[in-house]
């Protein structure tokens, strides 16, 4: 319970791209904030929204599948559920794979915590002929359910009031289909004599047959037909090759001009501005040239390259949500496999072109000490669009015939000296081979924009 | 047999996941778990692409090796 009465705080949890961000920006909207777990390289993501004269104060954990953690950002959310006791559990389930977030569903109700059920992605879910008996399944679940859709907001706000009821009411998960009588739940008596996780999946499995129906026929979906060209051995290849050149070209052609503003704005205006008012102080000519060249010069060089990393980490953050990136592990964990890697390692050093602190962060989703600690080695040496500055300035300071190719091969050089250390620490010190690899494959969805300007 | 020796296209009815399996909780809070039904949709490598209802999994035979089946024909 809350120390201020008037506070409710909710824990958004529920398994990986289930939409659990979006919906914290459509709840908590300018408020919305983003920094680090304490003492962890895990983002933290928070809001709170004025409701009824109550302050609701929102965090998003990182997605789970099993309150058993294995990676860094599982073991957050699992010990902000146990240690935190959040005053409510907003469980935000994708609707078109309710099975199996189910699973989850039932560990959270195990917690003892009043819940609500965000049905998210409807709108998919409707699409693929699945629907959702909300009144049978708060009747054996104690669970209250809002069917949501956080792209467009659709049943987002009627969150509130269920979260609201859930707090003043102690609406705990009662689970209550495990005694039921019911022909179809009566297999599930002989569940508890099983272990636990085994009945918690049959508890998640019968309560899933009670309240979804589904259509027969439905429509073949937009990611299948995708998959079959973008994971396809050959064909995905190209593709991924074709998309990475896009990247890198849409990123540089599209913040050239805004660079160049930049540039002709610091050091042809801000520059002169100061040089002149220096000037008419009457400041020696030494100090006016240090603050215009060196001091305004120096940090307007630096500062132009903020539209190109913008750019970078708008793309990069575009290509996580739409389900792509997900995709790269499976697609290039037998070339990683040559490197002694997992093919997990892709997303981190992907993302270490565009800055390398992200890139650390994101090997918080492998599973093994030796397989983070030697990506973690590897990341300093794929060149950011920060020392992209650096490279500019001395190739064109001494090799101006040749400067792009130059800019090239350092960093070509970079992963080349990334590559070495990883082999180099594999024969020292870490001979083990490397680790087992499961990851899911999420739809391909169109980015919520909103939300992907909000974490760039 | 186990999932790691099925073959693409193949579908398989998943008996159990073995306790031996380092990730054996996680393997069944993902999906792949007894009774469930699943199509093997392609193999890249090591890894393989399996479909357990809408949800697509990737899991490396190290995994897989751990995933008791039957055919389904």
């Amino acid at each position: 319970m809350s120390e201020n009465g008037r506070t409710v705080r909710v824990a958004i949890a529920g398994n990986p791209n289930t939409g659990k961000t979006t919906l914290l920006n459509r709840l908590a909207g300018s408020t919305f904030a983003v920094g680090n777990w304490p003492g962890v390289t895990v983002e933290r993501k928070t809001g709170f929204v004025q409701f009824q004269g109550w302050r609701i104060e929102l965090v998003d954990l990182p997605g789970l599948y099993t309150l058993e953690p294995l990676t860094e950002d599982e073991r957050i959310a699992r010990d902000y559920l146990l240690n935190e006791r959040p005053d409510v559990i907003l469980n935000v389930v994708e609707t078109p794979r309710l099975e199996r977030n189910l699973n989850l569903t039932v560990e959270l109700a195990e917690l003892g915590i009043p819940m609500v059920m965000a049905l998210n992605m409807m709108d998919e879910a409707q699409r693929l002929g699945i629907s959702v008996d909300v009144g049978k399944l708060y009747a054996l679940s104690g669970i209250r359910a809002i069917p949501t859709n956080g792209r467009s907001g659709q049943g987002v706000r009627e969150l509130l009031p269920a979260i609201l009821e859930a707090h003043q009411r102690q609406q705990r998960p009662t689970l209550a289909l495990i005694h039921d009588e019911d022909p179809l739940m009566a297999n599930l008596r002989a569940a508890a004599e099983l272990d636990a996780q085994s009945r918690r999946l049959g508890i998640a499995e019968g309560l899933y047959r009670a309240v979804v129906q589904r259509r027969e026929a439905q429509a073949r979906e937009f990611s299948a037909a995708l998959d079959r060209v973008l994971l396809h051995p050959v064909l995905g290849l190209v593709a991924y090759l074709a998309i990475m050149y896009l990247f890198f070209k849409v990123s540089f052609d599209f913040s050239a001009p805004l660079m160049d503003w930049l540039d002709g704005f610091i050091n042809g205006y801000v520059g002169q501005i100061a040089a002149t008012a220096l000037m008419q102080i009457g400041a020696p000519e030494l100090v006016v040239r240090f603050m215009s060249e060196a001091v305004i010069g120096g940090v307007g060089f630096a500062l132009t390259f903020l539209p190109l990393i913008a750019v970078m980490f708008f793309l990069l953050t575009l290509l996580g949500m739409s389900g792509y990136m997900a995709r790269l592990p499976f697609l290039l964990d037998r070339f990683m496999r040559h490197l002694g890697l997992n093919g997990k390692a892709v997303i981190p050093l992907l993302l270490g072109l565009g800055c390398n602190v992200p890139a650390v962060m994101a090997t918080r989703t492998m599973e093994s000490p030796r397989d983070k600690l030697l990506v973690v080695m590897m990341i300093p040496f794929m060149s950011c669009p920060a020392r992209l500055v650096i490279f500019s300035f001395f190739a064109t300071l001494f090799f101006p015939q040749n400067a792009a190719l130059v800019i090239f091969g350092m960093y070509a050089l970079g992963v080349v000296v990334a590559l070495f250390t990883s082999l180099l620490l594999q024969r020292a010190l870490f001979k083990h081979e490397s680790s087992a690899m499961l990851i899911e494959l999420p739809p391909y969805r169109l980015p919520h924009l909103p939300t992907v300007g909000v974490i760039v | 047999m186990r999932l790691s020796d099925a073959l693409q296209g193949q579908r398989i009815k998943i008996v159990k996941v073995r306790e031996e399996c380092a990730l054996h909780a996680k393997v069944q809070a993902m999906g792949l778990h007894s009774a469930r039904e699943a199509t093997v949709l392609s193999r890249s490598g090591r890894m393989m692409l399996v479909e357990v209802g809408n949800v697509r999994l990737a899991l490396s035979d190290e995994i897989a090796g751990y995933v008791e089946v039957h055919p389904q024909l």
